[in-house]
């Protein structure tokens, strides 16, 4: 009934192997079997922008995507955002402009917000807002996230 | 802080001024973990010899529940236990509703009232044994009389169910 698949994969710069059930989810995976509970479960279908993480450079949610798919990819969590006690500048922005109320969403958010500023440097108000319609915060608003946004490129640049 | 000298007793004596905190931002001692992933979210939290357990929902508006056959979902490994509306019946109270005698128990007992009505549960070992459990109660369970619409999967829209007799 269960088959298991050897995968090995690099995560946050360390590299991981395990035995896994073709059929676990990669967020299942990253939580469950590396422990890595940063990355939020919420929606379980691929909308609500909570579990995800970069596969490869390209964000992805990874409550849709299974674990076996990760196989040989290199991926990062908001566990790898900082650079040990100092903030990633995306992560200093969200503090500075209250980017983040209860706090359940915001991995997801900084994860997508992470690939589009390491693909853009200078995004466009569109841009912004367009990466942000993949993610559903149910109580800081989006005001201030995109007021972070525009602060993090800010913070980026000065670097 | 002296005591309750200190509480004003009149209007004049309201302080207009707290240089502490109005007009200050305050810095949310919370927010470096929930950055970093580092805070604890209820579903982190792992104990001993603890069961997950799975849903099986209600795909109907309105269905009464003839029967739900868990026997092969206890079959399966790792499984400790199914419970239906039965059980819940047997072993709970409706919740406490005013007025009273409106409560309904945390399974469905006897009908189920709206789609994803928790109808049984499954409580298993292993996460990923929960999926099975989910699906195989269902195929006891039969449609009822009177739901007065219903998706149809096939046809992608809303269109009024045929009554069965």
């Amino acid at each position: 009934m269960s088959v298991t698949r050897r995968i090995a994969m690099t995560v946050n710069g360390e590299r991981h192997e395990a035995d896994v059930e073709v059929r676990t989810t990669l967020v299942d995976f990253l939580r469950g079997d590396l422990g890595l509970t940063g990355t939020h479960v919420g929606c379980e279908h691929g909308v609500c922008g909570a579990c995800t993480v970069l596969w490869n450079g390209r964000a992805v949610r990874s409550c849709i995507m299974l674990a076996v798919q990760a196989d040989g990819a290199e991926l990062k969590t908001v566990e790898g955002l900082a650079d040990g006690a100092t903030l990633h500048p995306i992560q200093q922005a969200f503090l500075e402009k209250h980017g983040l109320q209860c706090g359940f969403c915001t991995p997801g958010f900084m994860m997508s917000i992470y690939e589009l500023l390491t693909r853009d440097s200078a995004p466009s108000e569109e841009d912004i807002t367009d990466t942000l319609g993949g993610h559903i915060c149910r109580c800081t608003g989006y005001q201030s996230i995109v007021e972070a946004v525009h602060l993090a490129v800010e913070k980026m640049r000065a670097t | 802080m002296t005591g309750h000298d200190d509480i004003p007793k009149t209007l004049a004596g309201l302080p207009n001024s707290a240089p502490r905190y109005i007009g200050q931002p305050i810095e949310r001692l919370e927010d470096p973990a929930l950055l970093t992933g580092q805070t604890e979210f209820i579903d982190n939290v792992v104990l001993p010899r603890m069961l997950h357990c799975a849903i099986l929902r209600s795909p109907h508006a309105h269905a009464r529940i003839v029967s739900v056959d868990v026997s092969e979902a206890e079959k399966l490994p790792g499984v400790f236990a199914v419970i239906t509306g039965e059980d819940a019946k047997r072993w709970s109270n409706p919740t406490m509703t005013v007025p009273p005698g409106w409560g309904t128990h945390c399974l469905a007992t006897d009908k189920a009232r709206f789609v994803g009505e928790p109808v049984a549960g499954g409580e298993a070992r292993a996460g990923a044994v929960q999926h099975e459990i989910a699906l195989v109660p269902r195929r006891g369970e039969r449609r009822g009389r009177g739901p007065a619409i219903g998706a149809d999967r096939t046809r992608g829209k809303l269109q009024p169910r045929k009554r069965i007799p």
